[in-house]
């Protein structure tokens, strides 16, 4: 093993800020310490403390593990499949220009075209910082509800009281379970949610009645409420009365 | 009709319009051709321009729309409008692939982030910059997203076409 002296670590914050320090040759997995990462990593999540923000910390690590994972797979003897050509020449050129052959030293195929895909991206996303930043202090004349943050998940004319009467009515319906064995059910809400897309596909929008009618159990009518519910926080779709105790009526969130 | 007539109608319609208009729907209100919609549009914007005017008109996802300018936007966020916070970087990022690949599934945008997507694809739905735009024909039917015209507006785009071109080859990332 290559006698190399332990390189203190720039602070790794995301692929990207990893991406760049392969490209300019500075991380060579031999010589990352594997101390100095977990140091540094325990450290940004000391930090972070008073403000955990689960996406950058869970980014951060991502970034870490890329760069032990890169260590631990050069401590690992090469795989006799391998080209051996490569190695020789390696050998050969010794260290005189062990930064141009950085790009041989992490021929790591797999994770530098993940790099590469994900670097792509990099433009775009500073074109969108910079524009997010720029149009928000942009106020429209029309406030969207796509933009209006604060808007009211259940559009004002029914709300969380009607569809639980309705749910009412529906689960009088509804006959009564066996209640000799416990049915195990765990993918019912994702169900419940593709049921009903399908019942509003049908029609390009459905009465609350008519999103039961397959359910014809108690614990299946709950289901496609919780699914019903779910659907309206995720804003696929919106629950309306044409008139003052009329039918509730589900469509999809139209595209404006 | 007379032009300055037409000039206002169509500033009323942009004023009471409920999102971009479009000038193919101002078209069909005021009977006439898209080019001379664009030059009467222009001259409100230049008119609002020489006044000094603390409102102004975009272009924003295929459509006109009156927004204040962002030089006053400490002043406006005093009435308490809700003034919006900034995306986080991961959000901008998957965000972003999803606006160029889309329509794309979860899996696929893991795939490219390296990270689950989870919460931060909830985020962008409630804040309705992404949808669900169909289902994949595959195997468990998986949810394709697709960006939304929200988003458009959000970032102040015209079309998807105003976004930066990827970088195609390999030589242009400089590795």
């Amino acid at each position: 093993m290559k006698d190399t002296p332990h390189e203190r670590l720039q602070p790794i914050r995301t692929l990207e800020d990893l991406a760049r320090s392969l490209e300019r040759g500075e991380v060579d997995p031999l010589s990352v310490s594997v101390h100095d990462v977990l140091e540094e990593t325990m450290h940004e999540m000391e930090r972070t403390q008073g403000m955990p923000d689960l996406d950058y910390v869970g980014d951060y690590l991502s970034a870490a593990g890329t760069v032990i994972r890169a260590k631990s797979e050069k401590l690992l003897p090469p795989d006799e499949s391998e080209d051996d050509e490569a190695e020789d020449d390696n050998e050969a050129q010794g260290d005189i220009d062990s930064a141009s052959d950085c790009d041989e030293e992490w021929s790591n195929e797999a994770l530098l075209a993940h790099l590469m895909e994900y670097r792509v991206f990099q433009d775009a996303v500073e074109e969108l910082a910079r524009r997010d930043e720029a149009w928000r202090g942009v106020f429209p004349r029309s406030r969207p509800s796509e933009i209006n943050i604060e808007e009211p998940i259940i559009s004002t004319e029914v709300g969380l009281a009607h569809l639980l009467s309705a749910l009412k009515d529906i689960l009088e319906d509804a006959p009564e379970e066996e209640f000799s064995h416990v049915p195990q059910d765990e993918l019912m809400l994702e169900e419940g949610m593709g049921s009903i897309r399908s019942v509003i596909q049908e029609n390009g929008e459905a009465t609350f009645r008519e999103l039961f009618i397959k359910p014809v159990t108690r614990s299946k009518v709950i289901a496609v409420f919780l699914a019903l519910l779910e659907l309206i926080r995720l804003r696929e779709v919106v629950v309306r009365q044409n008139q003052h105790f009329g039918e509730i009526i589900i469509s999809f969130v139209p595209e404006t | 009709m007379e032009y300055s007539e037409a000039r206002a109608i169509i500033e009323a319609l942009i004023f009471a319009s409920p999102g971009p208009l479009s000038p193919k729907r101002v078209g069909e209100i005021l009977d006439l051709d898209s080019r001379t919609i664009e030059s009467i549009i222009r001259d409100i914007k230049d008119k609002y321009h020489r006044d000094k005017s603390g409102i102004q008109i975009v272009f924003v996802a295929g459509g006109y729309e009156m927004t204040t300018r962002s030089e006053y936007a400490d002043y406006v966020a005093k009435l308490n409008v809700g003034v919006r916070q900034t995306l986080s970087r991961p959000a901008l990022e998957t965000l972003a692939i999803i606006a160029y690949r889309q329509p794309v599934t979860r899996p696929e945008l893991e795939k490219i982030r390296g990270v689950r997507v989870d919460s931060v694809l909830n985020t962008l739905m409630e804040r309705r910059l992404v949808r669900v735009s169909g289902r994949k024909k595959a195997p468990g039917r998986p949810a394709l997203y697709s960006t939304t015209s929200g988003f458009l507006r959000w970032f102040g785009l015209a079309s998807l076409e105003e976004l930066p071109p990827l970088a195609q080859d390999f030589d242009s990332l400089g590795f």
